[in-house]
């Protein structure tokens, strides 16, 4: 009485049914992929682009590519990483292909937040209050929280201060170029990113 | 033109360091201005991890099947 046969025979004769089950959740499993993948790339789109159809448009288009040529993904980044590159290119050809896009339409909030950021100084120029030494997350799972919140931040920025600051930190572009594409002044580029960046500092702290 | 600058202007510096190349004489300042005053010594550090921060977020390192760690 062998207990290694039984099994052994088991094993073999189920393996066909298995590797179909494989695929079948191999397809399930890409479906759900997409679906996570598109809500991602949209979240980074939206930042960028603030235009909602154009930002869908943009996504679509990444995914197709994705499909296409997942056979040329290798593997030395994640499937997400290389989506947000494919992402990139496309987000960036969209700024340089048309005038279009220049129109900038400043709201409210950019002065209201220019106003808050205003505050933290004191008429002599120094700070209020004592800007606290950031604890640095030191494992991983806890700087994936301080990337979800810089994530919120971001999303919370104006509108136009978010998408400058997009331009420069995700899409790489340098000041003049920002400024070419949204027909603003590199002063007024300078003003912004400046914005940007003592905003999200600022947001983080809170967190 | 006095020779050191505010906070505020520290902090002007120091933002906008992470897209052009200061001026010499800003270098000389914003240094002066660190060595001396702990509150810009740790917006500088914030705004350095800041950046690191969104260029992992923004390239897709926010993930689980991240492949590396810069540290």
């Amino acid at each position: 009485m062998s207990p290694a046969q039984p099994s052994s025979i088991h094993h073999a004769a189920e393996s066909p049914r298995e590797s179909a089950d494989e695929q079948q959740q191999g397809k399930h499993d890409l479906a759900a992929v997409l679906l996570s993948l598109r809500q991602r790339l949209l979240r980074h789109a939206r930042f960028a682009v603030h235009d909602q159809s154009a930002a869908e448009d943009l996504v679509q288009d990444t995914l197709i590519v994705l499909v296409e040529q997942q056979s040329q993904h290798r593997g030395e980044s994640s499937l997400s990483t290389w989506a947000i590159s494919i992402l990139k290119h496309k987000v960036s050809d969209w700024y340089r292909s048309s005038a279009r896009h220049r129109t900038v339409q400043w709201n409210s909030d950019e002065d209201a937040l220019q106003m808050e950021l205003d505050r933290q100084y004191a008429s002599d120029g120094s700070y209020v209050n004592a800007v606290p030494n950031w604890q640095l997350p030191e494992s991983r799972v806890e700087r994936r929280q301080l990337m979800d919140v810089l994530e919120r931040c971001v999303g919370a920025l104006p509108t136009q201060t978010g998408r400058v600051f997009m331009m420069r930190e995700w899409l790489g572009f340098e000041n003049g170029e920002i400024c070419e594409r949204l027909g603003i002044s590199s002063d007024h580029c300078r003003t912004i990113l400046h914005r940007a960046r003592m905003a999200l500092r600022i947001c983080i702290q809170r967190h | 033109m006095n020779l050191l600058h505010s906070c505020r202007q520290v902090a002007e510096l120091l933002t906008l360091s992470q897209d052009e190349c200061l001026r010499w004489h800003q270098v000389v300042r914003l240094r002066i201005h660190l060595t001396m005053c702990s509150n810009c010594k740790n917006v500088a550090l914030q705004l350095a991890e800041m950046q690191q921060l969104s260029r992992d977020l923004f390239s897709g390192g926010n993930d689980d099947t991240e492949a590396h760690e810069s540290k």
